[in-house]
């Protein structure tokens, strides 16, 4: 009974204050906001109430309205990618009243100020983050032409994939089946690690259900935990359309025989194709979406084919106190072929016989809530509810008949932001966790997590906002180990007018996940032994960076950062071709990152970006292995009219060291990409050359990347257009973000 | 209408520049990578021996200087078909000098195992025992095919149809850059500290005794009616180096503690009670 009684005390307690907030009287502010040359209404405008939580964006009208606020005056903050930020002052608002406005926002090729959500777990301009953040806008996903996610951020600066393994600034390296991330994925914000692997599926969400892609660089466990060492990559979801809207995209694809002509494996046409199919719309307060998506692939390679689907479904709820329920639900269904490794380098698009019949089978359930309740002006309380069940099956080997890795997370998270005395953002929560993973490989364990966290944003004054974060995250390994962590940090943010710098100093750290700890395996010739003695690796980060904007058409950013490790988990083959995964006693990763964009008149935009680093294992004193030292990529993107026409340059130096096969060949990562679109009404056509110089290269030992691929792609978009916004497509840091739409927000 | 036309002459344009610098691009030697080795060596491989029922795969093994101090030194041709007496064999490699080309056997739901060579090029057989000198083969270009590099391979050396038992103890503290032990048996005492020794005198070696415990039982496979001179415990360090291998602790005499101890195993057979003492204390530090 005792037990019972503290989620009702806690209910009446928000109950009572979200009735104090009710007994007050409110007024309301709407307002429509255009291009101040065309007068046509701007959708996707965010707009702020600063010295408060509150918050909206407009719809496809141009219309926005904030209900609610506690009479007084305020400072409104406008910003959209691709226009200059407006900041209008002393806007009354009177009791019972509703304070009407129209504004007018001037179109630039470059904006400092395009609002992020996740470096501070709240909705801030990109100025003030105290963090490098890259955003990957609608509009740049829409002509990336992208089949899968990893595609989409391939072109972030300090992004680096080996297979689907994510690596920011060198912080990841290779490790089979993705495992051991340490780069945190989330969904609106919400983690999406699988419990069992700590692993990312990229292809839990259809393309189409992504609204945009924010990326926080260096680590991030002061407010997010673990796996937050190297980074985030947050998604954010599309929200419902206002009126009925219905997408259709469809893109076919073949790929090209590799160059070399004894390398050429089969007669017959490889191809992939993809189709997604969204629809949504809005019911009175319920706003719902559902997609539907499959893609299917013969492979570029033997034994190399895929096929998947996902279905999703998102619902949000606006209550009349201004709260607001989200709910997004997302299945996933993968089967691929196991291409562990070449046949030999002079047929390295075929497998050996005994790999021939492999198979990778991946389910996905992903569900989150989330309840926004505005307690006040000043204060609001967010909760998220989560579940990620996964689940991984194989045929690798023939006498290793198939067996499945189903892992269950549950999170359950209460947030609370509260601006006090009016220069102090303070976030603060408790994240719980309860994981289960059951396998023959690596056995049954519960592991339960408790995370409180706290953070306060101090704004000094209009130039020097400094920000104190921590994290204790306590880690029971349930009748194994235990295992608390603290993680603070500093940041420092200075903005001074079209210059802007910043510095942060945090810790990282990533709890070993039970695949490294007890996974036994044997994997293609190789043993996998556990390792129950594994440690969690924890890291010390700072970074120092100075963005600078000249006038309207040119940008450039520099970034200094180094992060120290220790007990840093890689896998390590030792002499007999036994892997298990070990700490390494120290490691340490310095860098430079260079990103600059420039436009022409409106028509040609360059962005160019270069990450330098100097990844160490200082005790072996040895480069850390899978980390290219220089990564760089260059978009041009020629603009006419309806149509685009875009060239993309990535370039990886050599991988110095590698664990498995350190004798076989490599090479440095050089790919061209060249992509077309022509817009018209609802119509988008898409063409892509991807790999045009067929290049052969392989990241990963033994397995080739994919060659020359041609695809024409479809997009129809009805009920209402996806609004043309040059400065979007572009490589920088100042990507727009798209936002929910028409939809009010508290913090 | 003016304002069209002048955009799809700048499109036209755009177009016919981006065609320009392809086909410019196209005519330059470009880079394309990775590509095939056409520089080759091959031969035969004369197989002799019952095949052992716990074999999974033979192939062919190349390094470039002996003994290799890791298995990753070790470049392997494809699956070498060992059920007939002969099998042809082919392995594509760069220009170079390799000191080892060597039949390597693998044992079922095992790792590779450098100690399971069963035949070498260069080296002889006596009876079925090796004889373990080695010729090195040079690819003298990037066009070269060799193809005579015959070799005999033996199974009988890898057949272990007997068993050893025992327990080993551990006195003292263990070493903390402890990575892995194992056990071995040899023909004659290997010279310590001497790689190729361990490596090539063996009869039988697995490395798959628990580090930081008190005490273990073990189970060796062996192969039977051999004279088995020297049972040792072998230690190598966590980095993985074969260069750090070891013995910290041999099978004695029983009526000589200072002497190894000799053990016979009969034909499909085990011999229990083959205890080792390892005391880390009074051992050299590793």
């Amino acid at each position: 009974m005792k037990c019972a009684s503290h989620p009702l005390a806690l209910f009446w307690f928000l109950l009572f204050f979200s009735n104090l907030s009710l007994a007050q009287t409110f007024g309301t502010l709407s307002g429509t906001i255009v291009d101040s040359k065309t007068q046509s209404p701007l959708e996707g405008v965010h707009v702020i109430l600063q010295k408060s939580v509150l918050g909206a964006s407009t719809d496809e009208h141009g219309t926005f309205t904030v209900r609610r606020i506690p009479p007084g005056k305020y400072t409104l903050q406008i910003s959209m990618m691709g226009y200059k930020t407006k900041s209008m002052e002393e806007i009354e608002i009177h009791e019972g009243e509703t304070t009407r406005l129209t504004i007018s926002m001037e179109e630039t090729v470059i904006s400092v100020d395009p609002i992020v959500v996740t470096a501070g777990k709240h909705p801030q301009v990109l100025g003030s983050a105290h963090q490098a953040v890259a955003m990957i806008s609608e509009g740049r996903l829409l002509l990336r032409q992208s089949r899968r996610l990893e595609e989409a951020l391939s072109a972030v600066s300090g992004i680096h994939f080996n297979e689907e393994n994510i690596s920011i600034r060198g912080s990841g390296g290779y490790s089979v089946f993705n495992v051991g991330s340490r780069v945190l994925l989330m969904i609106d914000g919400v983690p999406a690690l699988t419990s069992d692997l700590g692993a990312i599926n990229w292809e839990m969400l259809p393309l189409l259900d992504v609204d945009r892609i924010e990326v926080v660089k260096g680590a991030g466990s002061a407010l997010y935990g673990s796996s937050a060492l190297g980074g985030m990559v947050n998604i954010l979801t599309r929200t419902p359309s206002r009126q009925g809207r219905w997408q259709i995209r469809t893109l076919s694809g073949m790929y090209d025989q590799p160059y070399y002509k004894e390398w050429h494996w089969t007669t017959k046409t490889l191809h992939y194709e993809r189709a997604d199919l969204a629809y949504s719309r809005q019911v009175g307060a319920l706003g719902f979406r559902f997609s539907l998506s499959g893609y299917n692939s013969t492979g570029y390679m033997e034994n190399n084919e895929a096929r998947h689907w996902n279905a999703t479904g998102r619902f949000v709820y606006q209550f009349p106190n201004r709260s607001r329920l989200d709910v997004y639900v997302a299945w996933m269904q993968d089967q691929r072929g196991g291409f562990i490794q070449w046949l030999n380098q002079n047929r390295p698009f075929e497998v050996p016989p005994f790999n021939k019949k492999d198979k990778i089978h991946f389910q996905t359930a992903n569900i989150y809530a989330r309840y926004n309740l505005p307690i006040s002006a000043r204060f609001g309380l967010t909760f998220r509810i989560s579940h990620l069940l996964s689940k991984m099956g194989n045929q690798l080997t023939a006498y290793d008949p198939g067996a499945f890795t189903p892992g269950q997370g549950f999170g359950l998270e209460v947030q609370g932001d509260w601006l006090l005395e009016k220069r102090h953002h303070v976030t603060f929560g408790n994240e719980f966790r309860w994981d289960i993973s059951g396998s023959e490989y690596f056995g049954n364990h519960r592991g339960v997590t408790l995370s409180p966290y706290l953070q306060n944003e101090w704004t000094i004054s209009s130039r020097f906002k400094a920000t104190l974060g921590m994290r204790l995250d306590h880690h029971v390994l349930m009748n194994e180990t235990t295992d608390t962590r603290l993680s603070p940090k500093v940041g420092l943010n200075f903005p001074l007018g079209l210059t802007v710098l910043r510095t942060t100093l945090g810790s990282g750290f990533r709890a070993a996940t039970v695949f490294e700890k007890y996974i036994r395996a044997d994997y293609s010739g190789f043993n996998i032994i556990p390792n129950p003695d594994l440690k969690s690796e924890r890291s010390w980060f700072w970074d120092v960076g100075i963005r600078q904007t000249f006038q309207k058409n040119f940008y450039a950013e520099l970034s200094i950062f180094q992060s120290d490790t220790w007990d840093m988990i890689e896998p390590v083959v030792n002499f007999l071709g036994t892997i298990q995964f070990q700490n390494y006693m120290r490691a340490r990763i310095r860098g430079l990152e260079f990103e600059a964009e420039s436009w022409w008149r409106k028509r040609l935009s360059v962005s160019t970006s270069v990450t330098w680093i100097d990844p160490r294992d200082i005790v072996r004193d040895e480069c850390l292995p899978y980390r290219p030292r220089i990564s760089s990529c260059i978009v041009g993107t020629f603009y006419l009219g309806p149509f685009s026409l875009q060239g993309e340059y990535l370039y990886a130096s050599r991988i110095e060291k590698v664990e498995i096969n350190p004798l076989d060949p490599r090479v440095p990562l050089k790919l061209l990409h060249v992509r077309a679109q022509a817009k018209w009404n609802h119509w988008t056509l898409q063409l892509a050359v991807n790999n045009v110089l067929n290049y052969h290269y392989a990241q990963v030992e033994r397995r080739m990347g994919e060659v020359r691929n041609f695809s024409l792609g479809l997009l129809m978009d009805f009920g209402e257009l996806i609004k043309e916004r040059k400065p979007l497509e572009t490589n920088s840091a100042l990507n727009s973000f798209s936002n929910p739409r028409n939809t009010s927000f508290v913090f | 209408m003016k304002i069209y036309r002048s955009k799809i002459q700048i499109l036209i344009f755009g177009f016919c520049l981006s065609g320009l610098t392809l086909l410019s691009l196209l005519q330059c030697r470009i880079d394309h990578g990775l590509e095939p080795i056409h520089s080759k060596i091959g031969g035969k491989i004369f197989f002799q021996g019952d095949v052992p029922p716990s074999t999974d795969e033979v192939r062919i093994a190349v390094a470039e200087a002996f003994p290799p101090q890791h298995i990753n030194q070790l470049l392997f041709s494809d699956q070498i078909p060992y059920r007939e007496d002969t099998a042809r064999w082919e392995i594509y490699l760069p220009e170079g000098t390799y000191e080892l080309v060597a039949v390597l056997w693998k044992e079922h739901n095992q790792p590779w195992n450098i100690s399971n060579i069963i035949g070498i090029y260069g080296g002889t057989f006596v009876g079925d025992f090796l004889v373990p000198t080695r010729k090195p083969v040079t690819v003298p270009n990037a066009s070269a095919c060799i193809d005579t590099i015959d070799m005999e391979a033996n199974f009988t050396r890898v057949l272990r149809d007997g068993t050893i038992q025992g327990t080993i103890t551990f006195l003292g503290i263990w070493p903390p850059n402890t990575g892995a032990v194992g056990i071995g048996a040899f023909t004659s005492v290997p010279e310590q500290g001497d790689l190729e020794d361990y490596l090539m005198k063996n009869v039988a070696l697995e490395y798959n005794i628990p580090t930081f415990v008190e005490k273990t039982d073990y189970e060796l496979k062996v192969r039977s009616s051999l004279e088995i001179k020297y049972i040792a415990v072998l230690w190598i360090n966590n980095a993985f180096d074969l260069g750090s291998l070891r013995d910290i602790g041999f099978y004695r005499d029983p009526q000589d503690s200072t002497q190894p101890g000799t053990v016979i195993v009969p034909p499909h057979s085990t011999v229990a009670g083959i205890h080792i003492l390892v005391n880390f204390s009074g051992a050299e530090e590793p």
